[in-house]
């Protein structure tokens, strides 16, 4: 190209002071390709523009060059110019002898000379510069705003009211934001919700506004425009379009959480409303996860929900609770291990809860057991072998479901293990008849004295699935020399002799081997019959000994002696009995593969015990010995365990399932009734012929685990225990030791219940909604919608005190965060507008508030002025005095800034009608003094020491972007600034706009503002989205990446590079071409540096004439 | 006469700054630091800490003409013991430690600075320790326990720095370190009288030169014995030799008496045993019986150089909670990064101010009031400090170091 025109401006004397516009003239004057050279004070200016025009037409220029300013300034004002006069857009290059050279020189010789340089370069790429039309593209006339506080409401009214569709996004089951929790507004006192329902209402009725409340952004893709969002619409496990929003369930709801709305002054139910106007008017329930407690009950029992029943009274409600997941509860709140407890969160605060005391208490509170409604009848026939925990607990869950199983026993009692090897000081008969009873009505045949001795026989005998769950009930033999004398009794033969009512004689002296519960009952029921002294021996240590505390505990105050790290060598004999047992004692050495640490004699240690009977319980195994010696049943390497599939528990035979101790050795009670459970799923899918392993994979778990924080704030409380029955009276007898807890002890171990989980799910909401709302297993949705433009107004919270180490970490209830007050002040607040304070109620009279918390302290929390808390503490303080007029308020402040309209008036009127004292000085400490609060500062303006006692303590902490901004941000791909408030495209020109094109910001999302500012940004982004919407099309800037087709490899280097994912892989003939997505491809040039081929250029901006500008500018 | 207002002078503003008093202009007046200020405790002293940056942008610290004038402000100058707690607390991150030393750099250079502390400076200058004894003698705490001196294989150093090792009472920390450090079986020599004032003390009363004599001296000993680690009782022999020694060419690790017994716990090489009694604890009325089963109460002060400066914090507690028979009590509101001072540091354990302005009366009052019998202390400086103030008020508690009482349990 020839026939270029330049245009030198002076800029008054921004460009004229330094460079000598004269001798730029004369010097581009004959520069190749430059047909006509002219400077002029102001090229901006109108004058100036015309002038361009004028000499386009009369010169007959091809392409113009503005030397002036920076290109982000006047670039548009010149192209238009230029298109003006018939010029294409992009035949105008702008020559930046400003900002890059007069205003950063002072030598006015080679500013000059540089800015000829520079002038010369860019006629270098002006000769090469394309013709180029924009891009266009179609545009979605739907908006997507995101949050709902008073700045996503005002931005989709203001949307709506324009006639476009708004999607509005909140992520609380209500929209209104922090406005909602506010009493009264600066500087003019307006009710804040009264001014702001109005427009929640407005939204919640708005034929345009489409509301998401309980919501939240999964994934966005698309562009300016024409955008792609997924949003992911939160279980609230209620049905909205039939929730009437009554409020009936919260009534019937037992737990408490702290509330949100309320910044946690007060307590909400789990199914809830964030406050009464909320808009839309529906509940939601929240659910953290599994409680630690179900999570660690190997049956899932729900243990808060039962538990939550009791708090309210509802014991049958309990019971049936416990029974769906259990039949065994009069058993289990007997002899259960109890891994609830242990995992129970409680624990870390005081003691865990009595979980299994609670059990007992529900099961032993039903008297009258009423009718069943049975399940009709299911096709199928099941046998079960063994009437121990295991087998009767598949036996009911088959029986719930229609099936009508056969329990075969071999003994002439029920209840296998249950029954003969726990003493009935621990279980007794008439307890553990009542849940076999319960098991009964269901419709289970349970026939005693009936040995099966063939499993694979029952399946032809009419039988179409088998369940073996035969126990363990072969005694381990002691390995010492001696074990064949007289006196030595196995344990659980001694507990099942003893249990079956055959007299049994013990000794003087007794001595038990092992560490189990077996090995403790066995003690502790040979007291019973007469012993003197009974001792355990014991190989480990006691943190090692599997038997539950509590027993080993009323052992030894039952008078058991126990020997740790003991273990017998021999026992000897005299005349053919038991006289004496030689031990050993042992050091524990390293872990082994059960985790306990292994015991390991010491040489040498020998010493013997007179001893006349001495009973080993060392444990048992599983009997496999009944089976035909053709059996296709797998049998474990020892031939001890029926050998299954973990999943389905299904054996080598089909239609044949074995579980509970067969399977697992000697485990546990609740172990066995979880196996009888899962195996009777896996007989229910084998007899509906369903896959047995289809869809039962477990789903990964969320299990809740609240926080140190949120325990801290417990007060500990005493763990209840059952009333047990004196020494001297419980050995004297086989009556049972533990009593239960009193309804009294109940209702408040129950109270003491921390709700981990939120929602208990105890189906009380179920029955209290008339609507038929509730739906317990709702999940997550995820939906798709379109969408043109973007608004992000996702807020601030408030910087957690728990910072504050000098001002009590947050471990002080009298000292508030702003929120906080404001809903003290707050008519609808949990005082009902009364100001009281949280630890007592008392009405503070003396209340100390202290400005910039957080705030404006780099060196520890934030750089930056909040800006809102000066005013809003001068409210506080006089809101406080309207409600408390005796009261004094005083304010420590550092600053105090209000610059706003009629703010520093409002600041004058809360001093003086207020009577407020403003300290200047910020405080150092807050110490609490018994009941008081003692500010420690200074009062800088007079160099004294000040130390007030206050009944309460307001901080002023700082504004922060709400939580999830930058997890926003990242789905988003827009920027935030360090502190995670989203960027602006321009602090000062372009405040509502985001750098990225299509997304627009509103309120504290972008920076922290109040109310007034927040609102007019929001109108300001508004009218930014109802820009975009009033264009048929949009233009997309033309200058984009290019790719040379010829030379592409396909290396897909360009496409981990692209920050706007514009470049994409596409098949051409056969190869692979890295392709240009003209409309995502904001020019940024990182794939032209990147593309290591040369194949990716930018338009107007190609290699030859960057080239050619570095030539230009060097030569 | 008193000044009523005051002119800006801004030549001694540059000399300040140029002495080290570089953070002022960061300070934004919200008088944050003056409340945690130790002085803010005590009864008789208001010390508004603020106004030194201020001050000193202004040219005015030390600058009255007249003499009573300006003894008075060179008193307010020396004031601060440098225990940093405004520091710790600044939003700003202005080190008003740092500024006045700055002051007290340029008058120690013309010797207007407090009489008191000449003679120490000098003593230092000429015989390497601020009590005047003899260098000679720097090893006679060690006669009896047969502690040999460094010697090249060696992995430590101990360095019980001048009051454990020539105070009478003090030396009784020294031999308890010592005996700790045998029965670990440490490998460990001293310097004896190689061994100089580490000159932390005069550096932040201003005595710059001295300080940097003090310095050198000692990072040529240590480099010609061969020394690697250093291991010392004194936190302020700490903080200096680990932050202020390598800027002037130490090339040597350095660790606190209490990290090294945390250690030797932690590794099963110490194995304190029942604290049952301790013999200096007599309470005439307590039976014998009683004694032995109830814990010992001690309450820890965690020292400001060891704690607030160098954030060791966990190690010491973590000493005493292994003592068996031991209960370790915390002053409430005033523990870790809240402690006292108890103004010994910066030269403040020579200058002598009266009752009312004593801030290890204040401490060693809060400590009783936890209930504990014996005051756990981890610093020569804060041991004498205490020892004066519970002998002047005559009260029942016992001063002990973290190293005695650890060897009272072996």
């Amino acid at each position: 190209m020839d026939n270029i025109g330049v245009f030198v401006c002076h800029c008054g004397i921004n460009i004229a002071a330094t460079i000598d516009i004269k001798k730029v003239v004369e010097e581009i004057r004959h520069y190749p390709g430059v047909a006509h050279v002219e400077d002029y004070i102001y090229m901006c200016s109108e004058p100036g523009q015309n002038l361009i025009k004028e000499r386009i037409r009369e010169k007959g220029l091809k392409g113009v060059i503005v030397a002036a300013c920076s290109p982000t300034l006047h670039e548009v004002t010149f192209r238009r110019t230029v298109a003006s006069a018939g010029l294409n857009h992009y035949l105008f290059e702008n020559a930046n002898i400003r900002e890059q050279c007069s205003w950063v020189h002072e030598n006015r010789l080679w500013a000059t000379q540089k800015a000829i340089r520079i002038i010369r370069s860019v006629v270098e790429k002006l000769k090469l510069n394309e013709a180029l039309m924009p891009i266009r593209t179609p545009v979605t006339r739907r908006a997507l705003v995101i949050g709902g506080g008073i700045a996503g409401i005002q931005v989709s009214l203001d949307i709506a009211d324009a006639g476009y569709e708004t999607i509005l996004v909140e992520k609380e089951p209500s929209i209104g934001g922090h406005m909602a929790q506010l009493s009264e507004t600066f500087p003019t006192l307006d009710c804040s919700q009264c001014i702001l329902t109005p427009k929640m209402v407005d939204v919640g009725h708005h034929q345009k506004i489409k509301l998401y409340t309980y919501s939240e952004i999964e994934e966005l893709s698309g562009y300016l425009g024409n955008f792609r969002v997924k949003i992911r619409k939160k279980a609230t496990f209620v049905d909205w379009d039939k929730c009437t929003g009554c409020d009936e369930c919260t009534e019937s709801c037992p737990v408490n959480i702290k509330s949100e709305f309320e910044v946690g002054l007060t307590a909400r139910k789990a199914i809830y409303r964030p406050f009464p106007q909320a808009i839309p008017n529906k509940f939601a329930i929240s659910k953290f996860g599994i409680p630690p407690c179900k999570d660690a009950c190997p049956a899932g029992v729900n243990v808060p929900g039962y538990i939550n029943l009791v708090k309210k009274g509802k014991y049958k409600e309990a019971l049936a609770l416990e029974r769906e997941k259990n039949p065994f509860p009069a058993v289990c709140g007997r002899v259960c291990t109890h891994p609830c407890e242990t995992k129970c969160k409680r624990g870390e605060i005081d003691a865990p809860l009595s979980i299994r005391a609670l059990k007992r208490f529900i099961a032993d509170r039903e008297a009258v057991r009423e009718p069943l409604e049975l399940p009709p009848p299911r096709e199928g026939r099941v046998a079960i072998v063994g009437s121990g925990p295991s087998g009767l607990s598949c036996a009911y869950v088959l029986a719930k479901k229609g099936y009508r199983p056969t329990v075969f026993e071999a003994l002439p009692i029920t209840g296998g293990m249950l029954r003969i090897g726990i003493p009935e000081f621990r279980l007794p008969k008439e307890e553990l008849k009542k849940d076999i009873d319960y098991i009964r009505s269901w419709g289970v045949e349970i026939k005693p004295n009936t040995p099966v001795k063939d499993p694979e026989g029952l399946l032809k005998n009419g039988y179409d699935a088998v369940y073996i769950a035969t126990g363990a009930h072969i005694e381990r033999r002691l390995p010492v020399e001696g074990e064949d004398l007289e006196g030595v009794y196995y344990g659980v033969e001694f507990l099942k002799k003893v249990n079956m009512g055959e007299k049994v004689a013990v000794g003087a002296k007794v001595a038990i081997i092992g560490g189990g519960n077996s090995a403790v009952d066995a003690a502790r029921t040979a007291l019973r019959l007469g012993a003197e002294k009974v001792t355990i021996i014991y190989r480990r240590s006691r943190v090692e000994m599997p038997a539950n505390d509590e027993e080993i505990e009323r052992a030894e105050k039952e008078g058991v002696q126990i020997e740790y790290l003991t273990n017998p060598k021999r026992i000897i004999g005299k005349n053919g009995k038991v006289a004496k047992i030689e031990c050993l004692r042992m050091r524990l050495g390293a872990p082994d593969a059960s985790g306990r640490r292994t015991p390991i004699p010491i040489p040498g240690s020998e010493f013997t015990i007179p001893i006349d009977t001495i009973i080993p319980t060392i444990g048992q195994t599983p009997d496999t010995s009944f089976l035909p010696k053709n059996t296709r049943l797998k049998l474990s390497e020892r031939g001890n365990r029926f050998v299954v599939d973990e999943a389905t528990l299904q054996t080598t035979v089909p239609g044949i399932f074995a579980g509970g101790d067969a399977v697992l050795g000697p485990a546990t009670v609740i172990e066995a009734i979880a196996q009888g459970k899962r195996a009777a799923i896996s007989i229910d899918r084998y007899l509906s012929g369903m896959g047995l392993e289809e869809g039962r994979k477990e789903e990964p778990k969320r299990v809740a685990e609240p926080s140190l924080i949120e325990l801290k704030g417990i007060i500990p409380q005493e763990r209840e225990e059952g009333i047990v029955l004196e020494v001297a009276e419980s050995i004297s007898g086989f009556d049972e030791v533990e009593l239960g807890l009193t309804e009294e002890q109940a209702k408040r171990e129950a109270e003491r219940c921390l709700n981990c989980g939120g929602c208990c799910e105890c189906m009380e909401c179920v029955s209290a909604c008339e609507a038929e709302a509730i739906i317990h297993d709702q999940r997550d949705e995820i939906l798709e919608e379109e969408v043109g433009a973007i608004v992000v107004a996702t807020g601030y919270e408030l910087y957690s005190v728990e910072k504050m180490a000098e001002y009590g970490r947050g471990e002080y209830k009298d000292v508030l965060n702003g929120l906080q007050f404001e809903r003290l002040l707050s008519a609808s607040g949990p005082t009902q507008g009364k100001i009281r304070r949280p630890s007592d109620g008392k009405i503070p009279k003396t209340v100390a508030f202290i400005s910039c918390v957080g705030s404006r302290d780099p060196e520890h929390h934030l750089p930056y002025c909040s800006k809102i808390c000066c005013m809003y503490t001068a409210k506080h303080a006089l809101l406080y005095k309207h409600h408390v007029p005796d009261g004094e308020a005083i304010v420590f402040y550092l600053d105090t800034r209000t610059a706003g309209k009629d703010y520093e008036e409002f600041f004058t009127r809360v001093r003086e009608e207020g009577k407020v004292a403003y300290i200047k000085g910020k405080p150092s400490r807050i110490i609490k003094e018994g009941d008081d609060l003692v500010v420690w500062s200074v009062n800088q303006l007079t160099g004294e020491k000040i130390q007030v006692k206050c009944d309460m303590v307001v901080l002023s902490t700082a504004i922060v972007p709400s939580g999830n901004a930058l997890e926003l941000a990242k789905k988003l791909k827009i920027h935030t600034n360090p502190h995670g408030f989203f960027s602006e495209a321009h602090p000062k020109l372009r405040p509502v706009e985001s750098l990225v094109p299509g997304f627009y910001l509103a309120g504290c999302a972008q920076g922290q503002k109040d109310i007034p500012e927040t609102v007019a940004q929001a109108s300001g982004a508004a009218s930014k989205v109802l820009d975009i919407f009033s264009q048929e099309e949009l233009a997309h800037e033309p200058i984009v990446a290019t790719v040379d087709e010829e030379i592409c490899s396909g290396c897909e280097i360009c496409i981990s590079v692209c920050p706007y994912e514009a470049r994409e892989i596409k098949m051409r003939d056969g190869r692979r071409i890295a392709e240009v997505n003209e409309v995502l491809c904001e020019g940024c040039g990182a794939c032209v540096a990147a593309c290591p081929s040369g194949a990716t250029e930018q338009r107007n901006f190609r290699d030859l004439q960057l080239s050619k500008m570095v030539e230009a500018a060097f030569k | 006469m008193m000044e009523t207002s005051t002119t800006p002078i801004w030549e001694l503003r540059d000399i300040i700054i140029e002495a080290g008093a570089t953070d002022i202009y960061k300070c934004y007046q919200c008088g944050k630091c003056a409340s945690v200020c130790p002085w803010y405790q005590t009864e008789a002293v208001n010390f508004p800490t603020y106004k030194f940056p201020l001050a000193a942008q202004l040219g005015r610290i030390a600058s009255s003409e007249g003499k009573e004038e300006l003894a008075r402000e060179v008193e307010e100058v020396y004031r601060c013991v440098g225990c940093e707690a405004c520091v710790e607390q600044c939003p700003q991150g202005v080190n008003i430690p740092n500024t006045l030393r700055a002051v007290r750099r340029i008058l120690v250079d013309y010797g207007s600075y407090p009489d008191t502390l000449k003679p120490v400076v000098s003593k230092i200058h000429n015989v390497g320790n601020p009590l005047g004894e003899p260098g000679e003698k720097r090893r006679d705490w060690a006669k009896d326990l047969a502690i040999p001196l460094f010697q090249p294989g060696m992995e430590y150093l101990y360095f019980p720095g001048c009051f454990p090792a020539y105070d009478p009472r003090l030396r009784k920390v020294a031999t308890s370190t010592a005996k700790v450090l045998k029965k670990a079986g440490v490998s460990f020599g001293i310097l004896g009288e190689k061994e100089w004032c580490c000159g932390e003390a005069i550096r932040r009363a201003g005595a710059e030169k001295i300080f940097q004599e003090a310095a050198q001296s000692n990072i040529s000993a240590f480099r010609n014995a061969g020394v690697k680690k250093v291991v010392v009782t004194s936190p302020h022999c700490y903080t200096t030799f680990k932050n202020e020694y390598p800027l002037l060419g130490a090339d040597f690790e350095v660790f606190h008496i209490t990290q090294l017994f945390y250690q030797l716990i932690e590794e099963g090489k110490l194995k304190p045993h029942q604290l049952s009694q301790l013999p200096e604890l007599g309470e005439p009325n307590d039976s014998k019986s009683q004694r032995a089963k109830d814990p010992i109460k001690v309450v820890y002060h965690d020292p400001c150089t060891l704690g607030r400066q160098n954030g060791i914090y966990e190690e010491p507690r973590g000493v005493l909670k292994n003592i068996p028979g031991l209960e370790l009590l915390e002053i409430g509101d005033f523990s870790h990064q809240f402690a006292l001072c108890c103004g010994g540091g910066s030269g403040g354990l020579w200058l002598d101010w009266p009752k009312g302005e004593r801030m290890a009366d204040i401490r060693v009052q809060q400590a009783i009031e936890t209930g504990a019998k014996v005051l756990a202390v981890a610093c020569p400086y804060c041991l004498q400090m205490f020892e004066d103030s519970v002998k002047t008020m005559n009260l029942g508690l016992k001063v002990m170091d973290i190293a005695e009482l650890l060897a009272e349990s072996l």
